[in-house]
């Protein structure tokens, strides 16, 4: 993907994607639908048939698949961690401009 | 004669850093719409379906505004913005259109934005 940075951030030091929970995810897929990004990946064929393929493709701070989950079976991560975490690396990289 | 009450245009661009934008040049695109759409004004939002996106629209609706928002899918939209539009007093099915303008070229979203405003009785190229 050709955007590889958030608030001057590289996006894969940002942890932030859909959680799903497999004891309440019936596969309709919706999830998948609703995302243009190729986060999600469908396999039919394996246990689990729908995984998390490419984090670093969700939109940060984005839930909107998680909104078009019937059966509640999409988690993020804690916004405020994320958020903290993301200021951590800037202070670190002396960007404070 | 009474003038016509424009709506305006928001776009919600999923903090600028999303994929389904990438085809797009943003800022071309919202400024080629507010000049060139009859619309009262347009602009563009990091991303409306987060916290502070709902306290924005909580306060942009209070002056009971009618909005076309190009973002994702209309239905996710509706979901999401629903209450926001309700609690202003507003119904989000006849007071907002929304629009799928991800992963288009500018012309393409230019070109969904100004048949919607046709369709609500606002032609494009007329000069006043
Ligand atoms: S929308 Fe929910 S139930 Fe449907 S496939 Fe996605 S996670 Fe599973
Ligand atoms: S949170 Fe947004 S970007 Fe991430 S997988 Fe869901 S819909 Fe796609
Ligand atoms: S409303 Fe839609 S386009 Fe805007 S940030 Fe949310 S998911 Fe992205």
């Amino acid at each position: 993907m050709s955007e590889s940075t958030f608030m001057g951030v590289p996006r894969d030091r940002i942890d932030w994607s859909p959680r799903i929970d497999y004891t309440k995810c019936n596969y309709c897929m919706e999830c998948v639908e609703f995302c243009p990004h190729q986060v999600l990946e469908v396999n039919m064929d394996a246990e689990k048939k729908l995984i998390v393929k490419n984090p670093n493709n969700c939109v940060i701070f984005c839930r909107a698949c998680s909104k078009t989950c019937g059966l509640d079976a999409i988690d993020f991560p804690n916004k405020n961690e994320t958020t903290a975490h993301i200021k951590e690396i800037r202070k670190e990289a002396g960007g404070n401009e | 004669m009474e003038e016509k009450e424009r709506l305006g245009f928001i776009m919600c661009v999923c903090t600028g850093k999303c994929p389904g934008f990438q085809a797009m040049d943003i800022w071309d695109f919202i400024n080629q719409v507010r000049v060139e759409l009859p619309v009262e004004y347009a602009f563009i939002h990091p991303q409306l379906c987060e916290e502070d996106g709902d306290r924005f629209l909580a306060d942009f609706l209070k002056a009971n505004r009618k909005v076309i928002i190009g973002a994702c899918a209309p239905n996710m939209q509706k979901k999401m913005f629903k209450q926001a539009f309700k609690d202003a007093g507003l119904d989000v099915e006849k007071d907002c259109v929304m629009l799928d303008i991800r992963d288009m070229t500018n012309e393409k979203a230019f070109g969904i934005v100004k048949d919607a405003l046709k369709k609500l009785g606002f032609e494009g190229d007329e000069e006043e």
